[in-house]
């Protein structure tokens, strides 16, 4: 089984790097229209990062208990996410605005064309309606009620892509202890991740969140609020065949409140949950992990 | 534990039925410059030089080879935008008045750019982005077409030929002709979309 789950988590977190390798199309844009082309990337990436930091609302006030697991998310892209209003750039004469594709949109791209015929054209999307990445996490707790969480993964890909390396921490604390007839369990907690491919992308991405839940039997029913923002650098050398730069991008992106609701389920050592979280980016979250 | 491990493998399965292939198209824009030494005398100018189309494609594929791509990656190649930049001159208190024209297979000139009266003290070193003319990027892009189906004359001619104000014996400047040649590449790549 243990073969099993390392398969299945080398699987999902190399789609993940595949997903990013959007260097080629980005060097298109030597940092006007950057990051609009790379937005919907950037706030689903960190929208599925803030997503599985949970499983219930339930922590115990103390005792040891350690859990592994992974997540996998998908970010569920909206069709105004498609596309960008993008402005060419360099000689082509007159300057036009046209709505190019962004990276997850018409893989066909678009075209300005100039009343002398000359030809302006944007690069083609990966016509993606979703983006999942696997993220692996160990917790354990608690101490007066609070556990700590650990996200961790690098691996070198490829020549081309690089070193690909996630780092997250993040600790939650049972709000419930302090009123103990609360028929429901509450916690609040706080996540940070880092995340790098090579040296072309470095993202941070912070999370504030609240859960509510009840534990009934083996199943675990929960939601919770949470504030989030994500930042990413995008840096890389545009070569336009004569000369060279340096292009540095800064992307924010777009989620920030999220509503979630999940369900779990615990089998002695075995645990499984899914929930759903509603905010300007959607995600569906699965979870599984071994422990107490 | 079987339970588990089915578990497991429905979730893999899951996994790579959600792969699929997308054909992407992305444009590679390459930027290429032709100096033409422009000597005038007694007031006029007529200069030209050839450039070997086989040049071209060598550059374009070698480029197109750093990319781990070929030519039959290529969907089109098209004329992005030009500049006339001028960047030397022995007399810059000059008006100029300037024709740039192509030649190819069996036309005759064509005008491709075109500046009318303008002083060269005002337009040193800016690259003058709106000259271009339809007849001349046509027949500009029916070269790259032919360099990309593999069945382009061997020369292309460029001619520059004009006049300047006031007239005096001899003026020498030096004009760049600043190309950016889009070559579009379509390219298949494997998307994971659970949810698509």
């Amino acid at each position: 089984m243990i073969n099993g789950i390392r398969t299945l988590l080398a699987v999902l977190c190399f789609l993940a790097a595949a997903q990013a390798q959007v260097d080629e199309l980005i060097s298109r844009y030597a940092g006007e229209n950057g990051d609009g082309f790379i937005e919907p990337l950037i706030t689903g990436f960190g929208a599925n990062l803030n997503s599985g930091l949970y499983r219930s609302a339930k922590i115990p006030v103390i005792g040891l208990h350690m859990t592994i697991g992974i997540n996998a998310m998908a970010a569920r892209f909206s069709d105004d996410q498609r596309k960008f209003t993008a402005t060419t750039t360099g000689y082509f004469y007159p300057v036009q605005e046209v709505e190019a594709p962004t990276v997850i949109g018409d893989p066909k791209g678009a075209s300005a064309i100039s009343p002398e015929g000359t030809e302006y054209v944007f690069p083609g999307g990966y016509d993606m309606r979703s983006f999942m990445i696997g993220v692996p996490s160990f917790t354990i707790g608690s101490i007066f009620g609070t556990e700590a969480t650990l996200r961790y993964f690098k691996a070198r890909l490829n020549e081309e892509i690089g070193e690909l390396s996630l780092f997250g921490i993040g600790a939650r604390h049972s709000v419930s202890q302090y009123f103990p007839t609360l028929p429901i369990d509450i916690a609040a907690g706080i996540f940070y991740h880092k995340f790098k491919i090579s040296e072309i992308v470095t993202s941070n991405v912070y999370c504030l969140h609240a859960e509510v839940g009840k534990s009934l039997a083996i199943m675990d029913v929960y939601g919770g609020l949470a504030y989030e923002a994500n930042k990413a650098k995008v840096e890389y050398t545009f070569d336009s065949g004569v000369e060279t730069a340096d292009v540095s991008i800064d992307v924010t992106g777009k989620n920030k409140f999220r509503l979630t609701a999940g369900v779990g389920f615990n089998f002695t050592l075995f645990h499984i949950n899914l929930d759903y979280n509603i905010g300007n980016q959607n995600v569906l979250n699965a979870g599984v992990s071994l422990g107490l | 534990m079987r339970k588990y491990i089915s578990i497991l493998l429905t979730s893999f399965l899951i996994v790579l039925s959600s792969c699929k292939d997308v054909e992407v198209y992305y444009p590679i824009p390459l930027q290429s410059q032709v100096p033409i030494i422009v000597t005038a005398t007694g007031g006029t100018f007529n200069d030209s030089l050839q450039i070997n189309t086989a040049d071209i494609s060598d550059d374009l594929v070698e480029k197109l080879y750093e990319l781990g791509l070929t030519l039959d990656d290529v969907d089109k190649i098209v004329l992005e935008g030009a500049a006339y930049i001028v960047v030397e001159s022995s007399e810059s208190n000059v008006v100029m008045t300037d024709s740039i024209n192509i030649r190819y297979g069996s036309s005759g000139y064509v005008n491709m750019m075109f500046l009318e009266q303008i002083e060269i003290d005002q337009i040193m070193n800016t690259p003058q982005t709106n000259v271009l003319s339809p007849e001349g990027v046509a027949l500009f892009n029916t070269v790259l077409k032919d360099i990309k189906n593999n069945e382009a004359f061997p020369l292309v001619f460029i001619q520059s030929k004009g006049s300047l104000v006031p007239v005096s014996n001899q003026v020498i400047f030096k004009v760049l002709i600043d190309l950016t040649v889009t070559t579009v590449v379509k390219k298949i790549q494997t998307i994971f979309d659970p949810l698509g």
